[in-house]
């Protein structure tokens, strides 16, 4: 790791648990001022994220995304990309971040435990699709995590309509609509950038394995994914599901990704097979 | 009948129950034991401990399973669902249908001309009669709608295509041994549809090339070679045209050349061999005709540590193989050998004459791709459409110090709601007049 992107990286990871630390004191001891102080640490820690991810890429010569550690660091961006983005709807942003700063920190922890060796693009990523396959990946990724949060939060959210005692829970989410809507967004937003990331994938694959489908695992689960998404949509566009049924559809369709998502370099398929003496 | 058929055929619900049950298949495909990556003994073990698991995994595992022509019913009835969908909605035209209502009213002095030109300011599409006021806005939606399922369409026409004209071969080539493509120079055939329309070129691997950063790093790898004597390069990811083929850099190795003679002065080898060495991997070769069998393992830059043996780098700058071996699986000896060099090993004499490199290549065609790509196209440009530019109405009353707004979306309510409410605000004061 290049010790300028260390410094930038440890610096947006106390940032970021202060954030969180920030949100939960907040929440818990009532504390609004703290919420502003995390949000602002929020946004610096995605900008010092940002930075480390370009120093890393200029150090490197080339994108990051190559191993668990670039992986983790540019997905535990995405996450708090994700995150500013959507905290727009959701006042204070609070139980939104509690939800996905942890899990911002999980993945990039994840990532610095593994090997972060700066080291050159390898040559079957030596394609300008690469650009497009990953970039929309991680639109795509984000989208739907953020989406099966959402939904999550509108069934945390209908639990507390009606019951006393869990006002702050009504105070901290959106009303049950516009949740359902910023999911369906979200899940709309996914699915077209889920398109575009298996189109470039494939012709990608055409030049380097000569087909541009072979029904390897990692393929399987990414159109899987597509495809649950596909008849997530249609559940609420056209058979008209909403609410709890909807949310919990959102919920459940994202262990797909997680299958995708760590399941590349567990199994076995093409994708794990680098170029490599024999 | 026909009509029950095509009934179901336009639901919806049918369309998803297909797409849930190709997920669960798939899911399945995925999940349960891959048996034919298992050796003939770890199969048998399952066979044995769990006949059930075994049968089912056999019958759904994925290569076979999408091959079924039980499976295939499945996208086949997604195709004629969708295209039934398709073209019921194509002939309906757009209809403001399904989607929400929404009404709000409020204070204005602003008279109908005035609120129009208000919408018009704000990209409505204005259609005006006496009092009332229709706007409309991304009515292309319903366009979106088509274009995405054309593409969808185009998919099932991009595999048929495949599946009609791909060729898919490996084909291995050592350096400085030309081949003439043809059905039986291919190690494996995957697909062979068109190989009688592959031109019979001659392919030498000239030289082969790996670029190692620090020596450690892998950073690009080439073959170069001479395709009926012309110059093409080849590397990782950026393949080369033979007529309407592409051929790809897939693997590469080390192939050595050996000499060898046995006790009596007998040589009983001279060959160049492709093996397949990978970190440390051992590989063999019999020698023919003989009972000997010799196992190779390869160094490429040969380091000693203590008593220790390794190799410093990938790159084969001091190329050393440990070679064992046996005659009729009893083990006569074993013993390093450096390149140019002779040594003595289980009574036999090694020459390490040279060090090659083999390269597999893929050898390809397939016009499905490109219905493909265009496929995704259209999914992209129909979703985008679709989502975009959100089927939105008005029908709006202005008159007598108030305006009322009936309105109906297509999707996303409660932006519609706020959207409409701007609309009303901006009437209450008047801003159209103020600004304009």
């Amino acid at each position: 790791m290049n010790p300028v992107e260390g410094f930038l990286l440890w610096s947006s990871i106390f940032v970021l648990l202060f954030a969180f630390f920030g949100y939960l004191t907040g929440t818990v001891f009532k504390k609004e001022r703290l919420f502003t102080i995390s949000h602002r640490g929020t946004l610096a820690a995605c900008v010092l994220m940002a930075a480390a991810i370009g120093v890393r890429w200029i150090a490197t010569g080339h994108i990051p995304v190559m191993g668990t550690y670039e992986n983790s660091l540019v997905g535990a961006w995405t996450v708090v990309v994700g995150l500013v983005v959507a905290g727009r709807y959701f006042p204070r942003g609070t139980l939104l971040s509690l939800v996905l700063l942890p899990l911002a920190l999980l993945i990039v922890g994840n990532g610095i435990m593994t090997n972060a060796v700066l080291a050159p693009l390898e040559p079957p990523y030596q394609s300008p699709w690469l650009y497009v396959h990953v970039l929309f990946a991680w639109f795509a990724f984000g989208a739907y995590l953020l989406a099966s949060t959402v939904g999550g939060l509108y069934l945390v959210r209908s639990r507390a309509e009606g019951r006393d005692g869990v006002e702050r829970i009504r105070e901290f989410l959106p009303p049950l609509r516009k949740l359902d809507e910023i999911c369906l967004r979200f899940i709309i937003f996914g699915f077209i950038t889920d398109a575009v990331m298996i189109g470039a994938g494939a012709i990608w694959a055409r030049g380097l394995w000569g087909r541009y489908w072979g029904w390897d695992p990692i393929e399987t689960w990414s159109l899987i994914s597509w495809l649950t998404y596909g008849i997530n949509l249609h559940l609420r566009l056209t058979l008209g599901w909403k609410g709890k049924k909807a949310a919990w559809v959102a919920l459940l369709s994202f262990v797909g990704i997680l299958i995708s998502f760590f399941g590349f370099g567990l199994v076995e398929g093409v994708h794990t097979q680098i170029m490599k003496p024999r | 009948m026909l009509d029950k058929a095509i009934h179901i055929l336009l639901s919806r619900k049918f369309a998803v129950e297909l797409l849930v049950i190709m997920v669960v298949l798939l899911i399945l495909g995925t999940s349960l034991p891959d048996i034919s990556g298992m050796t003939p003994r770890e199969a048998e073990t399952l066979q044995a401990a769990k006949p059930l698991l075994f049968r089912i995994s056999a019958a759904l595992q994925l290569q076979s399973l999408i091959a079924s022509p039980y499976f295939l019913i499945l996208p086949l009835l997604i195709f004629l669902s969708t295209a039934a969908c398709t073209a019921r909605r194509s002939r309906s035209g757009a209809r403001k249908e399904g989607g929400f209502l929404h009404e709000a009213s409020g204070a204005s002095d602003m008279g109908p001309e005035e609120i129009g030109a208000l919408l018009a300011s704000e990209r409505w599409r204005v259609t005006r009669s006496g009092d009332s006021i229709t706007a409309d806005k991304g009515s292309f939606g319903f366009w979106g709608s088509i274009v995405f399922h054309l593409g969808l369409l185009l998919i099932f026409v991009a595999v048929v295509i495949s599946s009609l004209t791909q060729f898919n071969a490996e084909l291995l080539l050592t350096e400085g041994f030309p081949v003439r493509l043809g059905r039986d120079t291919f190690v494996k055939i995957y697909k062979g549809n068109g190989l009688a329309s592959l031109p019979p070129a001659t392919v030498l691997l000239r030289k082969f090339t790996s670029e190692y950063e620090n020596d450690v790093y892998e950073k690009d790898f080439a073959a170069h070679l001479l395709i009926d004597g012309k110059e093409r390069e080849v590397h990782v990811n950026r393949p080369a045209d033979i007529g309407d083929f592409q051929i790809a850099l897939h693997r590469f190795g080390f192939a050595p050349s050996f000499r060898i003679t046995d006790s009596t002065g007998k040589e009983i080898l001279n060959a160049t061999i492709n093996l397949v060495l990978a970190g440390g991997q051992e590989d063999s070769f019999r020698i023919p005709g003989t009972p000997y069998e010799v196992q190779a393992r390869f160094f490429p830059d040969f380091a000693t540590e203590g008593k220790r043996i390794g190799s410093r780098t990938p790159v084969p700058n001091n190329p050393v193989f440990l070679l064992r071996v046996t005659e009729q699986g009893r083990e006569m000896g074993e013993g390093l050998i450096g390149l140019n060099r002779t040594e003595t090993i289980g009574g036999l004499t090694i020459t390490f004459d040279g060090l090659n490199y083999w390269a597999d290549m893929i050898v390809s065609r397939d016009y499905g791709l490109w219905f493909f790509a265009g496929s995704v196209f259209l999914i992209v440009l129909g979703l985008a459409v679709r989502f975009g530019l959100s089927d939105k109405q008005l029908v709006v009353t202005a008159g007598e110090g108030r305006i009322s707004i009936r309105g109906w979306c297509k999707y996303y309510p409660m932006f519609f709601e706020d959207q409409v409410q701007r609309i009303i605000d901006k009437a209450a004061a008047g801003k159209y007049n103020s600004t304009s």
